[in-house]
């Protein structure tokens, strides 16, 4: 080894510069490799599509318009299963699955109260899916390259969307409110309102959705699906748009809304696509329905060929109205068939042996609502402002043409009280399976009339009131107060 | 970056000055011995004291040195050996060297850095380093197999016994729940894939998802490296030892070494090893003596029919699992390499075909590979080295685990009594169908799915690095190095499965036939600069500083497509055109740069370290791909020499602290869409129910590290004492969203982990005499893992099946290895989802014995795992069926101390029905055992036996075994067994596995 002491000065010197310089050149070619490469770091996922980058595809705007129909139909199934239940028109006698008879017609054992982490908590976690969707197809409309026109078109359909949502939570949850808002940030817990600004908020959003669609032009910027036949430009939409106005306007007062919201109703209705001389089976079905097909389209999950497990409640057959010979309403004959006798397993439920026939194949669509609901929501709005006459009128007018029964021996001197029975019974049986009962025999406070197949023992049945929250949605608000806290599970 | 490179090209072309001063020199040759023995030790680096020159001595010890004519030092050192230095005149010609076995592991360099080493001796944080001769003692079936038993600290675990590998390494516990588990293992520099990614044998066995799962057992990639290759492994396992390879480090790293060249003629080593293997425990089966007997476990009119033809009225009982299991064909293994090199060259080449038979019908595995390591001097300042892996494994592991469908042999003679030849052929010529267990499409005779089922994997790998040195100064005082680095690793795995029509359990999905492909390809590169500035003052004050600075640059991607067709054409194996198709095609990739500044000071002496230094990192993984996260660490150690009496030679204290990091996994950080599927003819798009994060970040552990390194009585006894403290924050968790936000959950960083833990070597030479050595080591580890608070609600471990059956469930302040399952504890006895036991050992300890004797050597290794509570499915299914050899044994009172009353059922009876009233004690069961790993026995032959064969320089023999007794109370096969594979968590479901094998070799092994 040599030593250092025999270098020369300037070797010397050179030899401390030389390793500084060194240095100095792999910093900077370092620097050089993380300057040039920082893009490289930008990877987009190619498995499936990030919102940020499919959102700008011409694309975007169609597949999330048909997304928000989509997740819509998703949920109605279970609307009209769970509904059904608690409204004593259908069961689900799964044969090894008793919680699909004692989650919704028993509750928690002994305490005849909904278990908020058991089945019967749906139509909350699907409508605020839905609108989570809103919110982003709004946000991805404004930032569209659309005319004004067709982004008043696209909002006005995001808005009834919006509007028919929040109808499925508060229709299930009534009192105990809802959540209106749906935050950016996901984990910023929204605040609980009331029932009456649920309602209030969803009139509003469905007014300024016919508003916009109003304004919309001739054609949306995005097809909608063969359900919306006829109802598929914004001029047609808003007829669509006004039909659930009025149902949510009549909802809303008999829950506090009074008559005022009767009166917004019948305003609702006249814009709507109400045909009360469309009497005919074809005048009747009028309507926009969800489309179901074989996979992988979805099929109806109510379907006669496929779900087995749905029977009718025997007292749909013990209830029914006879017509003039003395046989039943054609309602009757049309909607219920006979299945081999079945019951809930471990004795939770009774025997029926009926099955509905209303959704005969798996590609039946399923009304969202239609011509009969509009005239019987209409007889609904006039008895709520006091013409008994009128609402009478289109009560018989349904009696004869869907039931075949004869006009009703009620007059405009009966007492509000027997015409409302009657309004619930056409109404049961025009619209059954359609997700109506339970809702509407709440909203008359009549709840204890339905039947309980069970009235002992531990597994006693009881009426729920309304669905609860799910667990979920209790244990991230636990410890916050105010609306933030919710009413709890 | 091309441009970067194309300058640094050119940059050494101008550099590479042709300066070769042809001095005086003279040859200088000699022979290196082991001391006592004095058997040859080949492949020692012989070189001269302060020069760039050395060699390596052949197989018979024997090296040739050209030096300098003036007075040289010649320094002869292998890992595992003392170093030893001899002074050779300028007339003399001729050097010896006697090494001493370094028992104490004193010897050798430890990693520091990217481009940096430390002597061991004066190392800062505890080193694991194994070499080449310790690890392949006993040929295993990957280099897990090879490491177990020999890494303080690290727990390494078969997943099952099919042959090929499969296998789990966890240094110092659990790090992370959702994030990466494994190890990051890394060779010649090149970050290598240790990916287990299914070949699809779910899709017949339906265990789990469609077309694949981690039921599957699976093979992680680790089994595609040939270990003979290795020259050394060093494990760091610390944070601050780790941290060098950033957020990539909290699991620890492995740095694999290969082996290269050394100068001088070609040497070639020819092994051969023949082998065997049997079954290493069986289950037994229940023994039925009469037709009565057996009429309850028959399941159905078919089964009872059959009893009925076979007992009559008296069983014949087959062993099954003998018939299945049985399999000793012999295994294989050739291995030829060749070393050597001249002028400037030096090279490493080898070539080696491995065929494992499975204990198992129509199972095994065969792995055939080439190596080539070239090193390359270019003038004085330049030095290249490349090496080229390419290897093929094909893996036939047959079916095993968990299953649905029927066909898992375990699974299924469980459920059926073995009172039928099931190799007996009906008149169609086929296997007969399995009666039992319901007798229909439900179940199937095991020997025909072996037979008939095809599920094989094949791999076809390559891996390359390409390292450049440039020596830009050199003085007395200091150097400075440049250095680039690239390499990748590729490879390809196709997964072939098929099930033929005619199966018995092939209509219960509807559709006859399955056939499946499963291509998996990936691609791993990665480049990296370094600079190291050394100054060496050489004062008693400063024996050096190191600095080192530079970065890297990294890419992994990973791309899966796999097809499944069910309902074929007779005789078709593909999907194509099949009734029902599944398919997946996913693509992910990551890329990560680093930057490092690394310093290195040798203070007073070379008694005191200290090193400091961190790493910056950023990753397309992270939500933030600007950001960098910085990684820092520090250590430090001091040596007193010979403190209070010449007995204590050394004592060395040491503490480390430090900071490395787990990225996010893939897609973490983006905010997706789903696919809303179709209506009416039209496709959609609606939020994805999981919401990324856009600020994900790394998980991040801290670790602190201190011991005690100490060597007694002129260098026989060693001790090694570790304790750590690591703390996990920062954790992958999936945060619940209230469900009126219309998402479900969101990946979030929060929550900590802890893990405590010591670990202790011991070694030492309990005797020596002539040339008689026993050298001993035992290495001690254990450790404590905490989840210390999570900011969402508690949840069970990912991968396990329920509360039914025991599983880690995560809650704030206890221990995250408790198994919670179902017992009856709640008041009146209701079943409540609660903690039973610990999965975690007490400790595990591994004795090593090394006797050697003249010519012979002898070595052991034993296992003790003290605790650690498994879940043993398999024996649930077993009671279940009916079919547990120890089915009809008396029952205790309770099975366990307060559980159900046994009364007067049997002890199968009774621990089913316990576990069916909600209880899954009965089947935790402690997988407390001793097993012997490894036995070899070597005899190298004297010189004048190795003449007798043509050009052959040297002859060894060797008889060796693996896995030769397990003694433990457990149930079934093995308790290191994993249904799921490589698990962060849960690594303790046992679940109708493919046996363990006891395996056999024998070895001879000549050098030409």
């Amino acid at each position: 080894m040599t030593t250092s002491n025999s270098l020369s000065g300037a070797t010397r010197s050179m030899m401390t510069r030389t390793p500084s310089r060194t240095i100095g050149a792999v910093a900077l070619a370092s620097l050089s490799l993380a300057a040039c490469s920082k893009d490289t770091l930008n990877i987009t996922n190619p498995n499936i599509p990030t919102v940020a980058g499919a959102s700008a595809d011409p694309q975007a705007l169609q597949l999330l318009a048909t997304g928000l129909l989509r997740q819509n139909r998703n949920s109605r199934g279970g609307f009209i299963t769970s509904t059904a239940r608690f409204g004593r028109e259908a069961y689900i006698y799964t044969p090894n699955e008793g919680r699909n008879t004692s989650a919704y017609l028993i509750g928690i054992s002994g305490q005849n109260r909904l278990d908020p982490s058991g089945f019967a908590v749906e139509n909350w976690g699907g409508p605020y899916g839905n609108l989570r969707d809103v919110f982003n197809f709004k946000n991805t409309v404004a930032a569209s390259t659309l005319t004004a026109e067709q982004k008043r078109a696209a909002l006005g359909f995001a808005k009834t969307i919006e509007g028919i949502e929040l109808l499925t939570v508060i229709a299930t949850r009534d009192t105990l409110g809802g959540v209106v808002q749906i935050n950016l940030d996901a984990s910023d817990i929204a605040p609980f309102v009331s029932r009456d600004s649920v309602y209030k908020y969803i009139l509003s959003t469905l007014d300024d959705g016919n508003t916009d669609l109003g304004a919309g032009g001739a054609a949306f910027p995005f097809a909608l699906h063969s359900g919306f036949a006829g109802f598929n430009t914004p001029t047609t939409f808003r007829q669509f748009n006004r039909a659930m106005a009025a149902r949510a306007a009549a909802y809303y007062a008999t829950s506090g809304g009074g008559a005022a919201a009767w009166q917004r109703a019948l305003t609702a209705l006249s814009a709507s696509f109400i045909n009360p001389a469309g009497t005919s089976a074809a005048g009747l079905a009028a309507g926009v329905y969800l489309p179901y097909a074989a996979a992988p389209d979805a099929t109806n999950p109510l379907a006669q060929a496929t779900n087995t497990d749905l029977y009718a409640h025997m007292s749909i057959e013990t209830d029914v109205p006879l017509k003039a010979d003395g046989t039943r309403d054609n309602r009757y004959l049309a909607k219920i068939g006979t299945r081999p006798t079945r019951s809930a397993p471990q004795g939770l439920g009774i025997p029926s042996s009926l099955g509905f026939n209303v959704f005969p194949a798996i590609s039946t669509p399923l009304p969202v609502i239609r011509n009969e609901e509009l005239i019987l929501l209409r007889a609904e709005a006039l008895l709520g402002t006091g013409d008994k006459a009128g609402a009478l009128t289109l009560i018989n007018s349904i009696r004869v043409s869907s039931g075949g029964l004869a006009p009703s021996t009620l007059t405009a001197a009966s007492p509000d009280a027997d015409i409302i029975t009657e309004l619930l019974v056409q109404k049961r049986y025009s619209l059954l399976l359609e997700g109506h009962r339970w809702i509407d025999m709440r909203r008359y406070g009549r709840l204890a009339q339905l039947p309980r197949d069970i009235t002992t023992g531990v597994n006693a049945h009881f009426v729920a009131r309304v669905q609860p929250l799910p667990q979920g949605e209790c244990l991230q608000r636990r410890g916050k107060t105010g609306a933030l806290a919710g009413p709890g599970c | 970056m091309g441009r970067l490179f194309k300058f640094l090209a050119a940059a050494a072309i101008v550099a590479v000055l042709p300066l070769r001063a042809d001095a005086q020199t003279r040859d200088i040759s000699g022979k290196v011995t082991q001391a006592g023995s004095g058997l040859p030790l080949p492949d020692v680096t012989v070189s001269v004291v302060g020069q760039q020159i050395g060699t390596r001595t052949n197989e018979r010890g024997e090296f040739r040195l050209r030096v300098p004519s003036a007075e040289v030092v010649l320094l002869a050192r292998q890992l595992g050996f003392k170093r030893q230095t001899v002074r050779v005149g300028p007339n003399e010609t001729a050097a010896n060297f006697v090494l001493e076995k370094d028992v104490l592991q004193l010897e050798g360099v430890t990693v520091t850095g990217q481009a940096t080493t430390t002597d061991r001796r004066v190392a800062a944080t505890a080193v694991a380093t194994v070499s080449a001769a310790e690890l392949n003692r006993v040929p295993a079936r990957s280099v897990e197999g090879n490491l177990a038993g020999k890494v303080a600290g690290a727990r390494i675990s078969d997943n099952s016994g099919a042959p090929g590998g499969g296998g789990q390494v966890q240094i110092r516990g659990a790090t992370s729940i959702l994030g990466q588990g494994d190890p990051l293992y890394v060779v010649d520099g090149v970050i290598i894939s240790n990916a287990g990614t299914s070949s699809g044998a779910s899709a017949i066995t339906r265990a789990g998802g469609t077309v694949g799962s981690v039921q599957d057992q699976v093979v992680n990639r680790l089994a595609d490296l040939n270990p003979n290759d290795i020259e050394n492994i060093e494990v760091l396992k610390s944070a601050a030892a780790s941290a060098i390879y950033g957020s990539r480090a909290t699991n620890g790293v492995v740095v694999i070494t290969t082996k290269k060249g050394s100068s001088g003629q070609t040497r070639w080593n020819v092994t051969q090893r023949a082998g065997t293997q049997q079954m290493m425990r069986s289950l037994g089966h229940r023994q039925y003596a009469t037709l009565t007997d057996v009429l309850p476990f028959v399941g159905g009119p078919v089964g009872e029919a059959a009893a009925r033809a076979n007992c009559t009225p008296n069983c014949t009982n087959y062993d099954w699992q003998d018939q299945l299991y049985g399999r000793t064909d012999p295994s294989w293994e050739t291995l030829v390499s060749a070393s050597g090199g001249a002028n400037n060259t030096r090279y490493f080449a080898s070539l080696s075909d491995r065929q494992e038979s499975g204990i198992m019908l129509n199972t095994g595995a065969r792995r055939t590979g080439g190596r080539i390591n070239i090193d390359q001097t270019i003038g004085s300042k330049l030095t290249a080295s490349m090496g080229i892996d390419v290897t093929r494994n094909f893996f036939q592991r047959g079916l095993g685990n968990n299953n649905n469908a029927g066909v898992s042999p375990t699974y299924e003679f469980g459920y059926t009594p073995a009172v039928i030849d099931l190799l007996a052929k009906g008149p169609d010529g086929r296997y007969v169908r399995m009666p039992f267990n319901g007798g229909g499409v439900s179940t199937a005779n095991p020997f025909e799915v072996i037979n008939a089922v095809k599920s094989d994997e094949t791999v076809f790998r390559q891996a390359g690095n390409l390292r450049l040195g440039y020596t830009a100064l050199t003085t007395a005082r200091h150097s400075v190095q440049l250095s680039f680095l690239g390499g990748f690793d590729r490879y390809q795995q196709e997964g072939v499965q098929y099930s033929p029509n005619y199966l018995q359990f092939e209509p219960a999905d509807g559709f006859l036939g399955t056939a499946g492909q499963n291509n998996v390809s990936s691609l791993q590169t990665n480049n990296g600069l370094n600079a190291v500035w050394t100054w060496t003052p050489a004062t008693s004050l400063i024996t050096s500083i190191t600095t080192s600075v530079g970065g890297s640059y990294e890419r992994q991607a990973q791309s899966v497509y796999r097809i499944r067709g069910r309902g074929l054409l007779p005789t078709r194996q593909t999907a194509a055109g099949a009734a029902d198709i599944a398919t997946e095609d996913t693509r992910t990739q990551f890329r990560d740069q680093s930057y490092y500044v690394n310093e290195q000071l040798l203070l007073l002496d070379e008694k005191l370290a200290l090193n400091a230094g961190f790493r910056a990192d950023r990753s397309s993984a992270n939500g933030d791909r600007e950001k960098f996260y910085v990684f820092p660490k520090y250590s430090g150690s001091y040596r007193f020499t010979k403190p209070f009496t010449d007995k204590i030679d050394e004592f060395k204290f040491r503490g480390a602290w430090g900071q490395s990091g787990n990225r996010p996994r893939w897609a973490d950080r983006d905010i997706l869409y789903a696919d809303g599927g179709i209506i009416a003819g039209q496709g959609s798009l609606v939020s994805a129910g999981l919401l990324g994060n856009t600020a994900i970040k790394p998980e991040v552990m801290n670790e602190l590290e201190y011991g005690v390194d100490a060597s007694f009585f002129g260098s026989r006894v060693g001790l090694e004492f570790t304790k750590y403290q690591r703390k996990i924050t920062d954790l992958l968790l999936t945060f619940p969203l209230p469900p009126s936000s219309g998402l479900g959950n969101q990946i979030i960083n929060g929550g900590q982990l802890s893990v405590l833990g010591t670990e202790a070597v011991l070694s030492l030479v309990p005797l020596r005499r002539g040339s008689f050595e026993w050298t001993s080591r035992i290495l001690f580890n254990r450790n404590a893992q905490y989840t210390n608070n999570l900011p969402v609600p508690s949840f069970a471990a990912p991968g396990s099946f329920g509360s039914a059956y025991g599983r880690n469930f995560f809650v704030a302040n206890t221990r995250s290895s408790l198994i919670w399952g179902n017992a009856p504890f709640g008041a009146n006895g209701v079943v409540r989802d609660t903690i039973l036991f610990d999965s975690n050992p007490i400790h595990t300890t591994t004795f090593n014995n090394d006797f050697a004797f003249k010519r012979f050597t002898f070595s052991f290794l034993a296992d003790w795992r003290n605790g650690g509570y498994v879940s043993n499915m398999t024996n649930n299914l077993w009671d279940e069926g009916g079919n547990s050899r120890d089915y009809d044994a008396p029952a205790p009172t309770s099975i366990l101390p307060g559980s159900r009353p046994c009364g007067t059922e049997t002890l199968g009876e009774c621990r089913y029905s316990t576990f069916n009233g909600g209880d899954v004690r009965p089947y935790m069961q402690k997988g407390t055992y001793v097993k012997l790993r490894e036995v070899t026995v070597n005899f190298q032959a004297p010189d004048t036996w190795a003449n007798k064969i043509p050009g052959a320089r040297s002859l060894r023999f060797n008889v060796s075994g693996r896995n030769l007794a397990l003694w433990t109370d457990y149930w079934s096969f093995d308790p290191e067994f994993n249904n799921f594979g490589n698990t962060n968590f849960n690594r303790f479901i046992d679940l109708a596995p493919f046996p363990s094998s006891r395996q056999f070799f024998l070895s001879v092994d000549i050098g030409f």
